[in-house]
């Protein structure tokens, strides 16, 4: 054997497993030389080898025609989109790969969170406050009566129940009331009962022109006994020139110390009045102050004729209206819940903050809102428990078609609190009468 | 992100290795979806790392098929070229191993690198090419036998 000179494997003849071994190298090129070179010479005379080099060519051929094999477009991009919950949440980490709707939604809702951050950061009731005009004291001093203020010739006096001047519950907020009919400015009643020195305006007085009789027995119960007006405003005053007052006169010349409206037993519902000159009979009590005079107890009767136009122009802006009504009950415990009962029977519904019958000192707060198909009814009905003094007085908030507000203010008869309470209710409404016919 | 290209390797590998359309679609997509979650230089990943995913994907597909189950694959998945046909892998794929089968796929069809193979699917380099060496001389010995016979 020649092949014995060099190389290990060529001094040794290849055994038929060493070469079966050896062919898929020898045909992927990779097999050394000098075991190519044996190998080459052992195939030479193994017919098995040659066809292991045979098979594998083929298959290589196989398989490289294989790589061209495809699969199905669908399928393909079927899987393309498949995700997992890493391989989605990889996929999102980064604000670019988000979606556009996304990225937008997410920058509205910052945005939004942001805004509403603001707002809730941002002390608007400072800024508010800071803005309007200083603040006045709560009570409104609108005038003063005096003894002397009194005509000499009054006739009688109308004892006002309602002069101890406390705060009355209403959540029209009083003091406020003078200011919003005299301004025009809205007055809701979110606010809980106010104290209101606008009952100085509340000079109780009756109207003279034809005073109804069933007013007269309700206006005329109470004395205005503890009603001591500065003494200092009793010698500057003037007498008052004339027994009949127009409104402007009432509001400059009578400085009163708390009105009462009453009216009487008005035709319900209310007929429309024409819109000009239409007179309206509105009795007015003047309790004169009880301050030590010579006249002390001189009590006017005063004539007044409003009219409804000058009405209306003092409540230009004052398009809405709300009945205000007084009641003087001594079982009020007993009776304020039939009253509350009778509210809701008829449809009323609580319009303030407060609920039905709010107790406030010794009287029962009612303000709601009725149906006015049963304005006559409610009235009816309160009246079973006692007489019912009622004023409908101008007031920005318009209600619904068909809805009325009432804000009723029932007190017991002894309770000074109460009566102030009411006698602050009523000079409310008649200082925003009456300051809004002095706007004219 | 795992291209088209990458997609079709992954779900030819399956097909041609588990011969079972719904099995081998599985796997392609929980693969794919594994390749997604993993990190990649733009969009390139290491052979290896893909060698591993599918020989994942494979053993666990695999239990689930019997080992003479008949092969299903509709005529549509798969569209083989010129001078090839499905019967022939089929003999090949009673005849040989499972390594030997994926080995073969891996290393002559989409020509991955020995030595990758070896490190995705946990054997020495040595073992991963006898695996090929056979998987090609059995593959040999049937398109031979097919040529004859024809």
């Amino acid at each position: 054997m020649s092949e014995t000179k060099s190389g290990p494997f060529t001094r040794k003849k290849l055994t038929p497993f060493l070469a079966h071994e050896m062919i898929y190298d020898y045909a992927n090129g990779t097999l050394e030389a000098d075991r190519r070179s044996a190998l080459e010479e052992f195939m030479k005379t193994d017919h098995e080898s040659q066809t292991l080099l045979a098979n594998i060519q083929l298959a290589r051929q196989h398989t490289e025609a294989l790589s061209g094999l495809q699969v199905d477009a669908e399928i393909l991009s079927q899987l393309i989109e498949a995700e997992s919950a890493i391989s989605l949440g990889k996929k999102y980490s980064s604000w670019r790969e988000w979606p556009e709707t996304l990225r937008w939604s997410v920058t509205a809702i910052v945005m939004s969170a942001v805004v509403a951050g603001g707002v809730a950061v941002v002390p608007w009731a400072r800024l508010t406050a800071s803005r309007k005009a200083p603040a006045g004291p709560e009570s409104v001093e609108i005038a003063q009566i005096p003894q002397a203020q009194v005509p000499d010739d009054a006739e009688a006096v109308a004892a006002n129940e309602e002069g101890s001047g406390d705060e009355a519950p209403d959540d029209e907020g009083s003091g406020d009331d003078v200011a919003d009919t005299g301004s025009g400015d809205s007055g809701d009643d979110e606010g809980a009962p106010s104290s209101v020195a606008a009952a100085a305006a509340s000079a109780a007085t009756k109207a003279t022109a034809t005073p109804p009789p069933a007013s007269a027995g309700v206006a005329a119960h109470d004395p205005a006994k503890d009603l001591k007006p500065p003494a200092d405003h009793v010698a500057g005053l003037a007498p008052a020139p004339h027994k009949s007052l127009t409104p402007e006169m009432l509001v400059r010349n009578l400085p009163v110390s708390f009105v009462t409206v009453t009216l009487p037993k008005i035709p319900w519902p209310p007929k429309p009045s024409p819109p000009t000159s239409t007179p309206v009979q509105v009795a007015i009590q003047v309790a004169a102050s009880p301050t030590p005079s010579p006249s002390s107890n001189a009590s006017a009767n005063i004539a007044m004729s409003v009219t409804q136009d000058s009405h209306d122009r003092g409540d230009a802006k004052a398009r809405g209206f709300v009945y205000r009504a007084f009641m003087t009950l001594s079982d009020l415990d007993d009776v304020s819940p039939k009253i509350k009962s009778e509210i809701v029977a008829l449809g009323g519904e609580k319009a303030g903050e407060v609920e039905l019958g709010w107790k406030r000192g010794q009287g029962r707060y009612f303000h709601f809102a009725i149906p006015e198909s049963n304005e006559k009814k409610i009235l009816e009905r309160l009246q079973v428990y006692g007489p019912v003094r009622i004023s409908k007085d101008p007031h920005p908030r318009v209600m619904p078609q068909g809805q009325v507000r009432f804000i009723l203010w029932v007190e017991s008869p002894g309770g000074s609190t109460n009566g102030a309470g009411a006698g602050a209710e009523a000079g409310a409404d008649a200082g925003s009468e009456t300051s809004s016919d002095s706007n004219q | 992100m795992v291209s088209a290209e990458q997609a079709r390797e992954v779900a030819l590998f399956y097909l041609l290795s588990l011969m079972d359309e719904k099995q081998a679609l599985q796997a392609a997509h929980k693969t794919i979806a594994q390749l997604k979650s993993m990190n990649s230089v733009e969009g390139v990943y290491a052979h290896s790392d893909i060698a591993r995913l599918l020989r994942r994907g494979f053993d666990a597909q695999r239990k689930q098929l019997s080992r003479n189950q008949p092969h299903e694959i509709t005529a549509g998945a798969l569209q083989f070229p010129e001078g090839t046909d499905f019967a022939t892998w089929q003999k090949f794929h009673r005849a040989s191993a499972d390594g030997e089968i994926t080995a073969v796929v891996l290393a002559k069809i989409f020509g991955y690198n020995e030595a990758d193979m070896a490190e995705g699917f946990g054997v020495s380099a040595g073992t991963m090419k006898f695996r090929v060496a056979k998987g090609m001389r059995q593959l040999g010995a049937v398109l031979a036998k097919a040529g004859s016979a024809a």
